[in-house]
């Protein structure tokens, strides 16, 4: 059997060091750590953004959450996953917003989540959170949804048309 | 030669495979983390090159 140079064994051992290092950063950079994913249902309908999985990402860090029509609520489902060896804990605040003002805080409490353990908060977002609108004028606008929790600040856009599309009515005579 | 260029499609495959899983399950690595593991994917290929060149390959 030849013999192997001994230098082929730290060659071996460097090989294995960056398999080893790769996992590593799988796991603590890519599992560890508090995420979080927002569902919202809408006629049926469940749409899932992974905040930390760049879905939906548009400029400035905003998802696009799609958009609804007046008179119909929307439910949304925030889930916290906390994957760290401590407790988690803050104040979840959500609020809609229109303009750079406030229209209505949905959600404002405080979360306690233990180690590798998650959360699930509801809230409904129903026409009349909008606030007054003329319709003749604005039929269909953007507002925003800002999600606070653990230093993160989530924002989510959201159409809402006052109308829904009609067919137009056959005109006689024609 | 036909047979290192079969062993050659062989690595390729494994590779690709491999990172193929690595996009579809690990998905929240950040941009440093990215980073890193191209550098030591790199590294461990060269290190194991180098390591079947000394032992006769």
């Amino acid at each position: 059997m030849a013999r192997i140079d001994k230098s082929a064994y730290l060659y071996l051992g460097l090989t294995l060091a960056c398999f080893v290092a790769i996992l590593c950063i799988f796991i603590v950079d890519g599992y560890l750590g508090v995420y979080d994913t927002l569902y919202i249902i809408y006629e049926e309908h469940e749409q899932t953004i992974e905040f930390e999985g760049q879905q939906y990402i548009t400029e400035g860090g905003t998802y696009f959450a799609g958009e609804i029509v007046g008179g119909s609520s929307l439910l949304c489902r925030y889930r916290i996953d906390n994957r760290t060896f401590s407790l988690c804990e803050g104040q979840l605040t959500v609020s809609l917003w229109k303009a750079g003002n406030k229209l209505a805080d949905l959600v404002n409490r405080e979360i306690k989540i233990g180690r590798f353990g998650s959360t699930v908060v509801e809230w409904t977002i129903s026409p009349g959170k909008f606030g007054s609108m003329d319709a003749a004028v604005e039929e269909d606008t953007n507002y925003t949804v800002k999600i606070n929790f653990d230093g993160k600040e989530r924002r989510i856009i959201l159409g809402h048309r006052v109308r829904g599309i009609m067919v137009p009515k056959p005109t006689p005579g024609m | 030669m036909k047979i290192y260029v079969l062993y050659g499609f062989g690595v390729l495959l494994c590779v690709s495979g491999v990172g193929y899983l690595a996009v579809e399950y690990i998905r929240f690595l950040s941009e440093i983390g990215k980073l890193l593991c191209l550098v030591l994917v790199t590294g461990m290929f060269v290190f194991l090159g180098k390591f079947l060149e000394k032992i006769g390959w």
